[in-house]
């Protein structure tokens, strides 16, 4: 008679945590994968995706704690699954709208495009690195844990691709 | 160690952009730095490295994408069972409608799948080639007899050995229909004066010296029958005097058969027997216990073709026999039989 009733309860209370999992985390995760992948609506679908690998998780286990952490690193897995199925070849573009045409018009802030120019020459785990960082705000151990390396690799990550980003940023002054 | 070094460095900025480094790594940072023009130019100080951060940081604070994907994944959660019995559903109905064309076609003869006995496809090998044929008696019109083959249950005269002043052997009479026989002894007994002697209560027949004499000695007499023999030999005294006395016990013999019959025994040899148009006969011989049960066969007659020599003996093993009864006793036996394949086509042809 116990376990019928938490049957019964489990997918009310599945429900309820993913509401406010979903209320809570996804334009922060959204806009992290859009700086992932560079695609508005492919971080879209990857956002979703994880919300749903989330409900999936609730309804099995129901009383596990789902941290941002967990939905963190199920959206870089994703996100770095997403890029290398579809082999996006990694050069500078002369046109700069090719790279931020998942930014939104009022979003093309100069710091934000030389971002977003960089992330798009960063190797997967680099890239993953200074978004968990930097970008989301985890350190390099919450990071570590998220990535499954060590702190100092993340230390190491962020700062070669700090030094990406100071490569672009220069390209971009001595630009005519 | 120079590439440890590097590595060591880059740990230490990488712990400077984050704002995670003591003092004692930004004082060794600051002195790798200013030894290091490389690491300067490829870095900068650590205000350059700050700035680098700062970037990142006022790229995230100039987003204002509002995505809602809530939603989506709440229509999603609530569409889950839904979507479970749709596609049990279509699963199921794909299953039948598979099951009913198969039918359908392979009922109506469209389709045959493979080859068959009766539409083989036979290889052939030409000089540089090899060919694939497809010989189809489908076309003929009248369907091809599936091969049979019959059975034929033999009788095997068994040699005997010549009983003397016995009734002769009748021709072509099976070992298990023949009646016991009386196992005959001769014993010949030697006196002074003798002379032949013989008596008989019914049909005796006079022993080779002809002569008759009354017996001094008494016959011993078993059973209901009593056979005596006389004989006449001449002693070393010159007289002629000789006795000859016949025990004929009434103990009987009966052979080992199989319980149930001749029938009993059902050899079925290998479809590839009748495929290949096997024939012949194949004698054998099984050896009984006084249980009755078969210990060891061996053909005595082989067919030619071992698998119905193995479908024979396979046979005989399997069944249960009656003993060989001597006197009422059973003691272990020997069995023999022969059974002989044709093919029903030729037998037909023959007919």
């Amino acid at each position: 008679m116990e376990h019928v009733y938490l049957t019964a309860v489990d997918a009310p209370v599945a429900h309820v945590r993913i509401e406010a999992l979903v209320r809570e985390h996804q334009t922060k995760l959204a806009r992290y994968v859009r700086r992932m992948v560079g695609d508005a609506d492919v971080a879209l679908d990857i956002a979703q995706d994880v919300f749903f690998a989330a409900y999936r998780t609730l309804q099995n286990e129901p009383d596990r704690p789902l941290t941002p952490g967990w939905l963190y690193k199920t959206a870089t897995n994703n996100a770095i699954s997403y890029l290398r199925r579809k082999k996006i070849v990694r050069f500078t573009p002369l046109d700069r709208d090719w790279e931020v045409r998942g930014l939104r018009i009022d979003e093309r802030s100069a710091a934000s495009l030389d971002l977003q120019s960089a992330m798009h020459r960063l190797p997967y785990e680099q890239a993953a690195a200074i978004m968990l960082t930097s970008y989301a705000g985890y350190s390099s151990h919450e990071a570590a844990s998220i990535l499954g390396t060590t702190a100092d690799a993340v230390r190491q990550r962020v700062c070669r691709a700090m030094r990406t980003l100071r490569l672009v940023m220069t390209e971009r002054t001595s630009r005519p | 160690m120079k590439q440890r070094r590097h590595d060591r460095i880059e740990v230490l900025a990488g712990a400077i952009i984050l704002g995670e480094a003591t003092d004692e790594e930004r004082i060794e940072y600051r002195q790798h730095i200013a030894d290091c023009p490389a690491c300067l130019i490829a870095y900068g100080g650590e205000h350059e490295l700050r700035r680098l951060h700062d970037v990142v940081t006022d790229a995230k604070e100039t987003e204002v994408w509002e995505p809602d994907v809530r939603d989506a994944v709440l229509a999603h959660a609530q569409s889950r069972k839904k979507r479970v019995w749709r596609y049990g559903l279509g699963f199921f109905t794909a299953c039948l409608l598979v099951a009913l064309i198969g039918r359908f076609v392979v009922g109506s003869g469209l389709a045959q799948i493979g080859p068959t006995l009766a539409d083989p496809i036979v290889v052939n090998w030409e000089s540089n080639k090899i060919v694939f044929e497809r010989r189809s008696v489908r076309d003929a019109k009248s369907p091809a007899p599936a091969p049979r083959m019959v059975v034929v249950h033999n009788i095997v005269q068994l040699p005997r050995a010549t009983v003397p002043n016995g009734p002769p052997a009748k021709a072509n009479v099976p070992v298990r229909t023949q009646k016991p026989q009386r196992h005959e002894t001769e014993v010949a007994l030697e006196q002074s004066t003798a002379s032949d002697v013989g008596t008989s209560s019914s049909g005796m027949k006079a022993a080779d010296s002809g002569a008759a004499v009354q017996p001094a000695i008494p016959v011993w007499r078993r059973g209901a029958v009593t056979r005596a023999h006389y004989a006449s030999e001449t002693t070393s005294f010159g007289a002629t005097r000789s006795e000859a006395i016949t025990i004929a016990p009434s103990y009987t013999i009966r052979d080992a058969e199989p319980e149930g019959g001749e029938t009993a025994i059902n050899p079925q040899p290998a479809q590839i027997a009748i495929l290949e148009g096997a024939e012949g006969t194949s004698a054998f011989e099984v050896m009984v216990d006084e249980n009755g049960a078969p210990t060891k066969c061996v053909i005595t007659k082989a067919s030619g073709w071992p698998v119905l020599d193995d479908a024979v003996c396979k046979a005989a093993m399997k069944i249960h026999y009656r003993a060989k009864m001597i006197n009422g006793k059973p003691v272990p036996g020997v069995y023999r039989d022969a059974f002989t394949f044709r093919a029903a086509a030729q037998q037909q042809q023959q007919q």
